[in-house]
């Protein structure tokens, strides 16, 4: 924190009290936004004075020109919604069976010691040498990236959700019991609850392990989406495109995350401090 | 000699020992007790920690069955836990994601209260306890005093005709205590409810008892029952000053000083060297 600084513009401020509010209310952004700046500048700077190859990173500024024109072209919307599609897809697919499954094992402990072994050495299975199999098996089309990008994204919903139902409050629970809530109720009512911030924890995680396996999976088979435009890019020693390529994944990533946020706080409103920050 | 409101009957529980860990292969935690409490009386059970007088609570309110004996709510016999006997925990056990008002009215779901009526009630009682204008509010948002008072407020709600308090003050802070101690009794009088009372607190035990039970640790029985002859008036004047007071408390300690001896790990030592 930046303790310096806002002490002394208080104390020259004393005369002027126009600039203090101003910058009170500007100084979050100020701090935020600090260190991109300078690092755009440097990325901007450095082809420029000649610090680094032009051919190889060109100045930020000739990228978003490009890559508004490109976008302007309507060329980049359909490689943007083909990867959507993909990242959406395992995703929800993800959630679908991870949740069910998660409550399922934490809620009967003895299916839970019989699945935990296998569950633990299919998640330890590295997805990338995976993704030659899921070729063998469904191709190469929407189905092997969706499946490849499931297999990330469901591991973290899954222990998440799990250990969000199995360390719900005992005291909550002898509660329940003490006022004979029949399961249903008790499971609608204190476990989901007590479960749900655990769960969007692991929401989170996979939403960045799914744009990771999402661009490898386009990188090795697929004609479209922005893992394709990238690699393609690259072939084509087109730069610059190669470059808006990774900026929108980075971007879409940060979008992803935000809702994600939103969606935590809106769900924990309740808790003291929510400790998650985009 | 009309029936008691609650009674527990020979209640022994027995708690089998890990072989593996220790030699004694079960542990006696509650030895035969036995129990009457009356329509609307405030029994207080004091002990040393350890003595069983939470698990003798978790046995009055069915959440765990007696290895022997058994527990008579009204002359007939309990079966498991029951809306007719509420529990106030030590550390409230509130719902952290509800407000204080829906908190309250929690009980009321398991009678399937529609939900307009159950606030309805749930507004009545956080008035019952001076949690007014704090219904929105969030548990995390109060004190531990105020999170009592929702607690009671939720045990009341669904009109039980016993409160089971397991230890509910141990947690506060001495003046939050006495004040809380003030406002059960006045409770008490104004619904008439029964209320079976643990604490381990010599003061609080007469202060709040009509009768205090005192509980002996090892096996878990109960020493004495001692009745507390004092006019408790509306509370408001100091009753912890007056000769009577102390005199009982004095009676009560002098039975628990031999227990917490006991339970004192030095004086077992003490004792066990002192014929070599």
């Amino acid at each position: 924190m930046l303790v310096g600084l806002p002490r002394a513009i208080a104390q020259d401020d004393r005369r002027s009290h126009v600039f203090l509010p101003i910058w009170h209310f500007l100084r979050p952004w100020c701090e935020n936004l600090l260190a991109i700046v300078l690092f755009l500048l440097a990325w901007e700077l450095a082809p420029r004075l000649g610090v680094v190859n032009r051919t190889f990173l060109p100045p930020f500024s000739e990228i978003v020109a490009y890559g508004v024109e490109y976008a302007l072209a309507g060329k980049l919307l359909p490689h943007v919604l083909a990867s959507l599609g993909r990242a959406a897809g395992g995703f929800a697919l993800g959630i679908l069976t991870g949740v069910p499954l998660g409550i399922l094992l934490a809620w009967y402990r003895p299916l839970e010691r019989y699945l935990n072994p296998l569950l633990q050495l299919l998640r330890q299975t590295n997805p990338v040498s995976l993704f030659p199999v899921f070729i063998l098996f469904f191709g190469i089309g929407y189905l092997t990236k969706v499946a490849i990008i499931y297999w990330v994204v469901v591991w973290p919903i899954l222990l998440n959700t799990m250990s969000g139902v199995k360390y719900a409050d005992p005291a909550l629970i002898k509660y329940a019991r003490s006022l004979r809530l029949g399961t249903k109720t008790l499971f609608w009512r204190i476990i989901v609850p007590s479960a749900l911030p655990s769960i969007v924890t692991g929401m989170r995680l996979a939403a960045t392990y799914s744009f990771l396996m999402l661009v490898v999976s386009e990188m090795v088979g697929a004609s479209d989406g922005l893992g394709y435009l990238i690699v393609n890019a690259q072939y084509l020693m087109s730069i610059d495109l190669l470059y808006v390529g990774v900026i929108i994944l980075a971007l879409l990533g940060i979008a992803a995350n935000y809702a994600l946020v939103r969606l935590e706080r809106r769900l924990t409103r309740w808790k003291v401090d929510v400790g998650a920050t985009a | 000699m009309n029936t008691p409101k609650l009674a527990a009957q020979g209640v022994t529980k027995r708690f089998a020992g890990n072989m593996a860990r220790n030699a004694r292969a079960d542990f006696l935690a509650l030895d035969g007790i036995d129990l009457n409490v009356d329509a609307g009386e405030f029994l207080v059970i004091v002990g040393p920690s350890g003595c069983g007088k939470s698990t003798l609570l978790d046995i009055l309110a069915g959440l765990e069955a007696p290895s022997a004996g058994r527990v008579l709510l009204d002359g007939k016999p309990i079966e498991g836990p029951s809306l007719d006997r509420a529990i106030v925990f030590q550390h409230y056990a509130l719902f952290p994601w509800l407000t204080v008002l829906e908190n309250v009215g929690f009980g009321l779901v398991a009678k399937r209260v529609p939900r307009k009526e159950r606030l309805a009630i749930a507004r009545e009682h956080l008035t019952m306890v001076g949690l007014e204008g704090f219904e929105q509010h969030y548990p995390h948002e109060l004190s531990g005093g105020m999170k009592q008072r929702v607690a009671i407020a939720r045990s009341l709600a669904h009109a039980p005709d016993v409160l089971l308090m397991d230890e509910p003050f141990a947690a506060l802070d001495a003046q939050t205590r006495e004040t809380l101690q003030a406002e059960l009794l006045r409770l008490w009088a104004t619904t008439g409810k029964t209320i079976v009372f643990i604490t381990h607190g010599i003061d609080e035990a007469i202060f709040l008892g009509q009768r205090v039970a005192v509980m002996q640790a090892r096996p878990g029985r109960i020493k004495a029952l001692i009745d507390v002859d004092l006019d408790k008036g509306d509370g408001g004047e100091d009753l912890r000053g007056r000769p009577g007071f102390a005199e009982l408390r004095h009676q009560v300690w002098s039975l628990l000083r031999h227990e917490i001896e006991e339970a004192d790990p030095r004086h077992n030592l003490s004792r066990q060297r002192a014929p070599a």
